[in-house]
């Protein structure tokens, strides 16, 4: 046992196992515990000093006076052979154990009170600590609960969180298909009226001009083409959702193929 | 049984072997030790009385006094005890004998001074003259004090005694005065029945308020020393 004590035994200068090296650890079962348990009421006694059983003992024999007529004899042979002799220390005799007796009638009750009071209040103590201590685990457990069934909760906010991304992603998609669509539209919108105007008034202009350098071809041309293009264009606008991919790749093919 | 006033208070022997051994070892057993946290009730109140006692007289001392608490208890116990079994009929009080009572006080109070001495010397020497004295009463009060210093333990051992064996006394005396007088005539008899029973219950104050004078004055002593 003494070698299998911890270090901090050998700390100090002396070491305590050394004077006492039979008592470092509780080794084996202490006769001491479990203690057996204390009788609540001790014997019975009549008169504070005979016993209940010598009455029960007599009882057969001589009824209930018996024990009472054995006193009284023996009492009155000490008295008259002198047995006991009546001295003052009788008086004092009388008078103490009077006073004792009378003092333990009034007051025995109360004093017995208190001392079981005074032990209840040692337990009491005792208890409202494990009380406290019990009520402090269960708190902290019903709070471990609480704090599970909130994580077993917590995917609804991530559903919630995973919903307002996709709402904003679908916003802003549909915002930017609007501008799209707005940007296309303005355009196309200017090459309608770029075309109605060559159309009212361009091939005027063509006429009268009657076909000359390159200014006019370049305008023919252009307009041809662009009117061409705008009606490419404004085929290409009806078809909603086209971007500007298919806007360059039809003009571009008829362009080179007026070119050419 | 008893011849004279003085047989109860020679030392009880049996057979020329000392029964006064025994007599004064026996309070001891009337403390009985528990290891329980809820004992019966005469341990309780027992732990109480003495709880009770220790922090009232061992509140006012440094703790290098209060190293003496055990010693103090166990003497206020044994004084009590003593004491309060001494007023049974027929039994033997030790506190009446002169020899033990200058046993219990002399090793007492000296072991303070002494403790007053070595530790706190110009202290000691000091208590040897009260404050504010006027000079030329000096010298003779330095004597009145060291005469009253040496006079310590023996009014210690001294009051015990005289006390307890006082009370003893006047307890045979009046009941030999009843005993006389019931023969003549009851009713003063009666009266000093009544004056016995009263003289009883002041016996059993003295008995415990001896106790504790004789433990608050080393308590003092100590104080003083500490």
């Amino acid at each position: 046992a003494a070698a299998a004590a911890p270090s901090l035994k050998n700390a100090a200068l002396l070491r305590p196992g050394v004077l006492q090296a039979t008592r470092i650890f509780h080794t084996g079962q202490p006769n001491l515990a479990p203690v057996p348990p204390l009788p609540e009421h001790g014997g019975k006694v009549r008169f504070g000093l005979l016993p209940e059983e010598f009455f029960q003992f007599l009882y057969p024999k001589t009824g209930v006076t018996g024990p009472y007529v054995l006193g009284t004899g023996l009492i009155l042979r000490l008295l008259s052979k002198e047995i006991y002799a009546i001295t003052p220390e009788t008086f004092s005799v009388i008078s103490t154990i009077g006073f004792l007796v009378y003092i333990v009638k009034k007051h025995g009750a109360s004093v017995g009170e208190f001392a079981d009071k005074l032990n209840e209040q040692k337990i009491a103590q005792l208890e409202e600590v494990k009380q406290a201590s019990i009520k402090q685990i269960q708190d902290a457990i019903d709070m471990e609960k609480s704090q599970q069934a909130l994580v077993q909760k917590r995917h609804y906010l991530f559903d919630v969180q995973r919903n307002n991304i996709a709402m904003a992603l679908e916003v802003t998609y549909r915002e930017q298909l609007h501008r799209v669509y707005r940007e296309v539209k303005n355009r196309l919108d200017y090459h309608i009226s770029v075309q109605n105007y060559d159309a009212s008034e361009g091939t005027r202009a063509h006429d009268k001009l009657g076909g000359e350098a390159c200014g006019a071809e370049h305008l023919c041309t252009a307009g041809e083409g662009n009117s061409r293009q705008v009606h490419c264009r404004s085929k290409a606008a009806r078809k909603e959702g086209s971007s500007s991919a298919s806007y360059v790749n039809t003009s571009i093919p008829i362009k080179t193929a007026r070119n050419s | 049984m008893n011849e004279n006033l003085f047989t109860s208070f020679i030392t009880p022997m049996i057979l020329g072997l000392p029964l006064v051994t025994l007599i004064v070892l026996f309070p001891s057993l009337l403390f009985p030790t528990s290891n329980r946290l809820v004992s019966n009730r005469f341990v309780t109140l027992q732990q109480w009385m003495l709880q009770l006692v220790s922090k009232q007289m061992m509140s006012i001392h440094n703790s290098k006094g209060q190293t003496w608490t055990l010693m103090l208890m166990s003497l206020i116990l044994f004084i009590g005890s003593t004491n309060l079994l001494g007023l049974l009929p027929h039994s033997f009080t030790p506190t009446t004998q002169l020899s033990m009572n200058l046993g219990m006080a002399i090793p007492l109070w000296a072991g303070a001074v002494i403790t007053g001495f070595r530790n706190k010397t110009k202290a000691s020497l000091a208590h040897f003259l009260p404050q504010g004295t006027p000079t030329p009463l000096i010298p003779m009060l330095v004597i009145i004090e060291t005469i009253s210093l040496f006079i310590q333990p023996m009014a210690l051992a001294v009051r015990l005694t005289a006390n307890i064996t006082a009370g003893h006394l006047l307890i045979h005396l009046i009941g030999g005065a009843t005993l006389a007088l019931m023969s003549i005539s009851t009713t003063t008899a009666l009266i000093t029945f009544t004056i016995l029973i009263l003289l009883t219950i002041l016996e059993f104050a003295v008995a415990m308020i001896q106790a504790y004078v004789f433990t608050l004055l080393v308590s003092l002593y100590l104080h003083d020393n500490t």
